[in-house]
């Protein structure tokens, strides 16, 4: 852990640069406008009948969505080490893919968690078809799931392509916009967390 | 290690702590749902958590996917989100009770 410079990454790099190559921020801020309209609508819904909503929501475990929030940090920062391993020629590089595969562990601790509560919410009598809240719940948390499921598909792709030995500038692209399309899925958690199990 | 430690430049680390702290933070005044009377009112905490949110969208777009280096447009249009979104969430959120 001592002084180190910085990634072999700095030499050469332009004053700016769009990660990963254009089309992925149509796909990424896409979604993000997809997302944004379901958070409104959800809080529309919500305003119907504050009490109902705030009884589902006393349903539901913060525990374990904070856990999921944490699961995905990690996975954020595992990507951000790979990406700038496979920018590196040196030693380093080869710790790409197995971050990689670090971070798809955390994807699938997320989903593990998230059939664990869906299964005792299912049990316990919450379903889409008990109230608005739980409709959009299963809905936005539905919709992000499989998202996370791409996204896991994505890290793998990423994976196959840390192992080779070099990459080019295009393929070093597809890899900065598979990483982005993952720190999406984070980041739409991050909103999802607080707005449905948080905020009553 | 060292290596390790090289691919994650302090501030990357610094960022990734904050955001973590965050989520701790949020988790610890929102959890009780205001069961608890406790010294922030219930719909003050909800409209806190939403803000933390979005400064945390941000904070990963600015350091993870690295929007800090993307041209202005881009950048622009993210941060949009952010503050657009975050508005009119806790808008919604603190006309709906």
């Amino acid at each position: 852990m001592g002084v180190t410079t910085e990634a072999s990454d700095a030499p050469a790099a332009p004053r700016w640069h769009v990660p990963g190559e254009p089309g992925i921020w149509v796909v990424v801020l896409g979604d993000m406008l997809v997302f944004a309209l379901l958070f409104v609508v959800e809080l529309v819904s919500r305003a119907h009948d504050p009490a109902a909503a705030a009884a589902a929501q006393a349903r539901l475990d913060p525990g374990l969505g904070a856990v999921n929030t944490l699961l995905l940090l990690v996975s954020s920062l595992l990507v951000v080490g790979a990406v700038r391993a496979l920018r590196t020629t040196g030693p380093a590089r080869r710790l790409a893919a197995p971050l990689l595969v670090a971070a798809m562990g955390c994807g699938v601790a997320f989903s593990a968690i998230k059939i664990v509560e869906y299964h005792g919410e299912v049990a316990s009598g919450a379903t889409p078809m008990t109230n608005d809240f739980f409709l959009y719940y299963f809905l936005l948390t539905g919709f992000h799931w499989f998202h996370l499921l791409l996204g896991l598909g994505v890290l793998a792709v990423l994976t196959a392509a840390a192992r080779r030995p070099s990459l080019s500038a295009r393929g070093m692209g597809y890899v900065e916009g598979g990483a982005c399309f993952w720190h999406m899925v984070d980041l739409l958690w991050i909103v999802l967390y607080p707005l449905l199990y948080l905020a009553r | 290690m060292t290596t390790l430690r090289s691919l994650l430049p302090t501030p990357v680390v610094v960022v990734w702590v904050v955001l973590v702290a965050l989520t701790l933070a949020s988790w610890s005044l929102g959890h009780d749902h205001g069961s608890v009377a406790g010294p922030l009112p219930v719909r003050g905490v909800g409209a806190l958590v939403l803000v933390v949110a979005m400064a945390k969208v941000d904070l990963v777009g600015r350091w993870f996917m690295e929007l800090r280096l993307a041209p202005r447009g881009l950048r622009w249009a993210f941060d949009g989100w952010c503050v657009g979104v975050g508005v009119l969430l806790v808008a919604l959120y603190l006309a709906g009770s």
